[in-house]
């Protein structure tokens, strides 16, 4: 760029500035022109209110004021600088002076260069002058050419102006303003202003429908009293309300109860306020409330669904709740604000999930409490008071569990294992069920013990019955605790629930106790009940006997007189009354009876024969409410019903003889429990006996493996304690012998020879010799008196056996002589009556001999009364005297008595018949009696049902070992390698599936050898397939819960079995039935009999050298031969 | 045909061979015969169904006109008695003992001429089977083809023993144990003869049943009379 170019950019820059410095000068000065006009014309008009005529001049006139003024200080300079601007050399010239040391030399230098083709000045010179001045100026600024300071002057004025202007609006509260508006509307004619103004104080834009609102006009000026309120609804007539104002120029009015939107504005005479409108609305409500709650899992409830809009939650704790809600418009927040009841100071606030009109929220039921729903919509208008739903967590309750067998105070037989049977209960369910136990060895020093001690568990299985019942059937299996008789177990149970929520509870049994009692209190208690029995026996007995003589007394009255009396018919009802008592009462023995056997077998107190008897009596006891008997009282109580005499009478005399046979039975019952008495006495003696002779072996054993010599204290109280019981057994031994002194079955000879090896031995001292010789230490001489007291007992031990024998088998004999002699008797009666009858049969009815022998017949009828009152004697000690003989003998005396009618009657015919009849009935009697030997002499032992019922004890015992082998094999959670098992374990496991396996074979054999007692006891078959599957389970090592629960069936079935088979003994009925079906089978093949046709031939060839005659020789051959054709 | 000629052969050789005998030897009872019923050990019910026996003692004498006692009589296998009962019957429901004595004085017997006729009254199998080894240790049961004579001694059952009580639903079976190619044991199993022999009103059984039963028990008595007879002269 040529210095020339470059001065002349810079003029133009210089020229620009200047422009606009001048238009904006101009601007502001306009500004504060017109501002000071409008301002002015405002004043004028806002004092003088002028009329439209002036406010129209005026407002020309301010009109082209502002015309001119934009004209002169605006529009001008613009044109003036678009038409002719200002030329380089002016504005070089005022740039120069501005610059004192340039001054003219721009001009010139630009003038020189400008001419210098005219002036022929040198150009190189004109340049030169140029490039100096523009060197010169190349770093100057215009700031001396441009006026800025009159710009900032008229910027100054014009804020100055629009300051006093926006002042006097301010001032004027709009008044100026106002003023302006009607200079501006010069054809308006505008009222002149009220001495003073109204407005509408600040109102909402919304408000809610239906709840109060207060209107506030504000007034300036000389207020009137009052102005009107004007109220518009949508909907409803416009009301005009009038409102007072205050001394502060206030007035408000409240609006009760806005419904629609609203218009309202306040006026007193031509001052009207301003106008307002406001929106009125509605608070939103909950159109539907739904609670539901997700109960724990652990408890299986089902969900739950609050009542339609009820959001009150009732549930089980811990149960998940879900809120949800549903409003009548959009929703831009919902809070759940939830105030529990131990806190209820500080609500917790929770945010719900939205979703359009919908919110939700969820809350985990710990505690009670109340919660509300806050909701607001889009105009954040909220809900109106928002109804507090309760919280109300539902406690899983604690279980119970109640031990329903054994009870209380029970007591352990031989066997050690006792069903415990518990029920638990819980609101959901049990998760667990322990045995805990504690042993106190000889049931502790006061024989009270309270459950301080440490308790060991155990888990019990269960059966899970539903609705959180469990049922505990289990048998318990003591053996492993090595219990002694006298030792006392303490043992409770403990259920705990599922609760998984606030943790598992438990509940606990109060503390039982189960003894293993001593034999000596055993038998104690079995004579107590002896005692009773005899007591009660005797009791119903006299009662018999008093009602018999009452009846007889009746029986007579009623020969007297066929019409009872009011007194009388109230004896028969008493007697009847009193007959069902002593029926019951005797039945409730028989009870008491059966549960007395049941604890003496299962601790095989007494002998198979003994208990045969027991149960016999019970039986009989059981049995004495016959149905002939139930008939008889009940066709007397009809007849007394009925009052007719005939019918009483009889009723009366079937009730007596009725009453009789129960009398009867009675006596039987006392007579043959003495006999019981002295059979237990023995038994309870052969039993003691064993047990000292097993104790003394015992502690011989000890003493033989005692390794350190010296004193042995422990086995010399063992011998000590041996000694006291050796001088119980003594008393006992002198108790049964002063007792059997007079009885017929007395094994005399057996007490003496116990008597003598008691004496000989010395039992007691020398027992205690051997008790100081083990706490002195001298083993030697010890172990030499323990070894001749072993001997000794034994002795003992099988004398007492053979006692028992002696005092059975006497018995039998006895009543096998006396039966025999009866049956002696009635044979020689029968033969006598068939000679009678022979005798008789011929006879004419003249004949004179019909006296004789009729005497002859009376006098066998008093024999046969006589054979008929020891046989009845007889049946007074023996069940074998069965009702059938006394049938019979009750057919022979009829017949006899027919037979003395018929002499009477001279009758050979009728006197024949009944002698026939009398002779049947002595012959079936000799047969009966004849079947009764039979089961006399079978009756012993040699039954097989103890046999039967040891083997079954046998299989149970060893049942109950392989439980508790796979009990101990069972991995309990949380051992050390649950689900895996050791070698060790594994080799166990196999040797009990072979034990289980031969248990199950042994079971089968006895299933097959005893057949029917089999069948009497169900499901026992079943059991084969249990041990099958329970053998399985060991063999293939998955042992586990279900194993044992299904060996612990097997060993309840084993149990129960015993028990089926003792009560079906004395029931037994063949089940068999006539064969109907087709049977048929082919013929099995032909049979080698073991005989060539060689060594056929010499049979025959031998049997026909015999000499026998041609004939039968012939025979011989044909049988030979239809033999060998067989073969 | 055959079995006609059979039932002829047999008869007249048993009344023949009863004549005889009567003469040689008198049977247990005195002049009449009887029943041996066996009593032994074990536990068993050995005097099972007591009406059975009278019953076919008399129609033995009614069908036969053999003379018969009343009653049967109990005797114990180790009784020297034992010998004077040509047939020996032995029942029950349960458990049976043969002591060495029992089973060494049966087998002598039964060796002899003698015959035992033992009927399952439900409940005797395995014992029995078990104990009769004691008497026949090497001898096992068979069952015996109907063809065999004691189907056909008197009268005929040509398919075997007749059913006379179902316990097990099982068809009715007879076996027997030979010696020296005769038949000296019968076992009738799962026919239960002894309760058809019964009264009529202990069991209910229709009348033909009872009269098979009857018949099938003359059969074997027969059998056993004519077994005794046939060794009994031989040895004379």
């Amino acid at each position: 760029m040529s210095w020339d170019e470059q001065i002349r950019a810079r003029l133009a820059e210089l020229r620009s500035k200047v422009f606009h410095l001048q238009v904006s000068g101009g601007l502001w000065n306009s500004l504060s022109v017109i501002c000071a006009l409008v301002l002015t014309a405002s004043l004028a008009e806002l004092a003088f209110h002028f009329q439209p005529a002036v406010r129209l001049a005026l407002m020309m006139a301010l009109l082209l004021l502002l015309l001119a003024t934009a004209g002169f200080w605006i529009v001008y300079p613009i044109l003036r600088h678009w038409i002719r601007p200002k030329t380089d050399q002016e504005l070089a010239l005022a740039w120069g002076y501005s610059l004192s040391r340039i001054n003219d030399r721009l001009l010139n230098a630009l003038q020189v260069f400008e001419n210098r083709t005219q002036d022929r000045t040198s150009p190189e010179l004109s340049e030169l002058a140029l490039r100096q001045v523009a060197e010169e100026l190349s770093h100057e600024t215009f700031t001396g050419v441009l006026d800025v300071g009159s710009v900032k002057r008229a910027r100054g004025q014009a804020l100055f102006v629009v300051g006093i202007w926006a002042l006097s609006l301010l001032i004027s509260q709009g008044s100026a303003l106002s003023a302006f508006s009607r200079i501006l509307q010069p054809g308006r004619d505008f009222k002149p202003l009220a001495d003073f103004t109204l407005a509408l104080a600040e109102t909402p834009g919304l408000i809610i429908r239906g709840e109060p609102f207060d209107i506030i006009i504000s007034g300036q000026g000389r207020l009137p009293e009052s102005v009107g309120l004007h109220i518009e609804e949508i909907g409803a007539d416009p009301v005009d309300h009038t409102v007072k104002f205050d001394p502060n120029g206030k007035a408000s009015f409240r609006l009760e109860n806005p419904q629609n939107d609203l218009r309202l504005y306040a006026h007193s005479a031509d001052v009207v306020s301003n106008q307002a409108s406001i929106r009125v609305k509605s608070r939103p409500y909950l159109k539907n409330l739904e609670a539901r709650w997700f109960p724990p899992a652990y408890s299986k409830l089902p969900t739950g669904v609050s009542a339609e809009k009820r959001g009150d939650v009732s549930a089980l704790k811990g149960s998940r709740v879900r809120i949800t809600v549903q409003a009548d418009r959009r929703l831009k927040e919902a809070v759940l604000r939830i105030t529990l009841d131990e806190n209820p100071q500080n609500p917790t606030d929770q945010p719900m999930e939205l979703d359009g009109d919908e919110a939700t929220a969820e809350l985990l039921l710990l505690k009670s409490g109340h919660y509300n729903l806050l909701i607001k919509d889009n105009d954040n208008i909220s809900n109106a008071a928002p109804v507090d739903y309760s919280l109300w967590p539902i406690q899983d309750e604690w279980p119970t569990i109640n031990i329903l067998y054994p009870p209380p105070e029970a007591e352990l037989n031989e066997s050690l294992l006792i069903p415990i049977k518990a029920g638990a209960r819980d609101d959901f369910a049990i998760s667990r069920i322990r045995l805990g136990y504690q042993l106190v060895k000889g049931g502790g020093a006061s024989g009270d013990s309270s459950s301080g001690g440490h308790f060991s568990w155990k888990v019990m299985a269960f059966s899970d019955l539903g609705e959180g019942t469990a049922l505990v059937d289990q048998l318990w299996d003591l053996n492993e605790l090595n219990l002694l008789p006298g030792d006392l177990i303490l043992y409770k149970l403990e259920a705990q629930d599922n609760d998984q929520v606030s943790g598992p509870k438990t509940a606990e049994t109060p503390v039982q106790r189960l003894r293993f009692p001593t034999m000596e209190e055993i038998f104690a208690r079995v004579e107590e009940h002896y005692g009773n029995q005899e007591d009660d026996i005797t009791e119903a007995l006299d009662r018999a006997v008093n009602m018999k003589k009452e009846l007889e007394e009746l029986r007579t009255e009623l020969k007297k007189n066929p019409d009872l009396t009011w007194e009388e018919k109230k004896k028969v009802e008493e007697l009847l009354k009193k007959q069902e008592e002593t029926t019951k009462q005797v039945e409730d023995l028989a009870k008491r009876t059966d549960e007395l056997i049941q604890k003496m077998q299962e601790n095989q107190l007494l002998s198979p024969e003994t208990m045969e008897k027991y149960q016999q009596l019970q039986k009989m006891l059981s049995e004495v409410m016959t149905p002939e008997l139930a008939k008889a009282m009940k066709k007397l109580q009809e007849a007394l019903k009925q009052q007719n005499p005939e019918d009483l009478r009889q009723s009366l005399e079937q009730f007596a003889l009725n009453q009789e046979e129960f009398q009867q039975k009675m006596e039987k019952a006392l007579n043959i429990l003495k006999q019981l008495k002295q059979e237990m006495k023995l038994d309870e003696l052969t039993k003691r006996a064993e047990q000292l002779l097993e104790k003394q072996q015992e502690i011989n054993s000890k003493l033989d493996q005692q390794k350190k010599p010296g004193p042995n204290p422990e086995g010399a109280q063992a011998e000590k304690d041996l000694q006291k019981e050796m001088a119980d057994f003594e008393k006992e031994f002198q108790d049964a012998k002063e007792m059997m002194a007079d009885s017929p079955q007395n094994p005399e000879q057996e007490m003496k020879a116990a008597e003598q090896i008691m004496q000989e031995n010395q039992f007691q001292p020398n027992m205690g010799q051997m008790s100081q010789d083990m706490q002195q230490g001298d083993s030697q001489q010890a172990q030499q008196k323990g070894s001749k007291l072993e001997s000794g007992l034994k002795e003992l031990s099988q004398t007492m056996k053979k006692a028992k024998e002696s005092m059975v088998n006497t018995g039998k004999q006895q009543l096998t002589e006396e039966l025999r002699k009866i049956s002696h008797d009635l044979l020689s009666l029968s033969f006598e009556q068939e000679a009678l009858m022979d005798t008789s049969s011929g006879l004419d009815q003249a004949s004179p001999r019909f006296r004789t022998l009729a005497q002859e017949q009376q006098t066998l009828k008093n024999h046969l009364e006589e054979t008929a009152k020891n046989l009845y004697e007889l049946s007074q000690k023996s069940y074998f005297i069965t009702p059938q003989i006394g049938s019979a003998f009750d057919q022979a005396m009829r017949g006899m008595d027919q037979a003395l009618m018929g002499y009477t009657a001279r009758s050979p015919q009728s006197v024949t018949g009944q002698q026939q009849t009398a002779m049947g009935g002595m012959n079936r009697a000799i047969m009966e009696i004849g079947q009764s030997l039979d089961q006399i002499s079978s009756s012993s032992s040699s039954t097989g049902f103890s046999e039967m019922m040891e083997q079954l004890a046998q299989m149970s015992k060893q049942q109950a070992g392989l439980n508790q082998g796979t009990q101990n094999l069972i991995p309990m959670p949380g051992g050390t390698n649950p689900g895996q098992l050791s070698m060790q374990q594994q080799a166990g496991m196999s040797r009990m599936a072979a034990e289980q396996e031969a248990l199950r074979q042994e079971l089968e054999s006895w299933y097959k050898a005893n057949q029917e007692a089999s069948k009497l006891m169900g499901r026992l078959g079943e059991l084969g397939e249990e041990m099958k599957a329970a053998a399985e389970d060991l063999k293939n090592q998955q042992v586990d819960q279900r194993t044992l629960q299904r060996q612990e069936r097997i060993l309840r079935r084993l149990l129960d079995a015993q028990k089926s088979v003792r009560e079906q003994e004395y029931k037994k009925e063949r089940l068999s039935r006539t064969a109907e079906g087709p049977y048929s089978k082919p013929s099995p093949d032909p049979i080698n009999l073991g005989l060539t046709p060689d060594e056929m031939r010499e049979n025959l060839l031998k049997a026909l050298k015999e000499g026998y005659s041609r004939d039968y020789q012939q025979l011989i051959r044909d049988y030979f031969e239809a033999l060998s054709r067989e073969q | 045909m055959r079995s006609s000629w059979y039932n002829i052969v047999w008869l007249v050789g048993i009344l023949l061979g009863t004549a005889l005998s009567l003469q040689a030897q008198p049977l247990a009872g005195g002049d009449v015969f009887t029943i041996g019923r066996i009593k032994y050990s074990g536990g068993g019910d050995w005097y099972c169904d007591p009406s059975s026996l009278p019953n076919m003692l008399k129609y033995l004498h009614e069908q036969t006109g053999i003379p018969t006692a009343e009653r049967e009589a109990p005797v114990e296998p180790r009784d020297p008695g034992i010998f004077s009962f040509p047939y020996l019957y032995m029942t029950g429901h349960g458990r049976i003992t043969f002591s060495d004595e029992d089973a060494a004085n049966l087998r002598r017997h039964l060796t002899s001429g003698g015959f035992l006729h033992v009927d399952d009254c439900y409940g005797l199998d395995e014992h029995f089977r078990r104990e009769i080894k004691k008497v026949f240790p090497d001898a096992e049961l068979q069952e015996i083809p109907y063809s065999h004579p004691i189907y056909h001694s008197f009268f005929e059952f040509p398919n075997g023993p007749p059913k006379i009580h179902e316990h097990d639903g099982k068809p009715a079976q007879g076996f027997g144990i030979f010696y020296q190619g005769q038949l000296v044991v019968y076992y009738s199993y799962q026919t239960d003869l002894g309760d058809g022999w019964e009264d009529p009103e202990v069991h209910h059984d229709p009348e033909e049943k009872r009269i098979a039963a009857l018949k099938m028990g003359v059969n074997v008595i027969m059998y056993a009379l004519r077994r005794y007879e046939s060794a009994t002269t031989v040895q004379k």
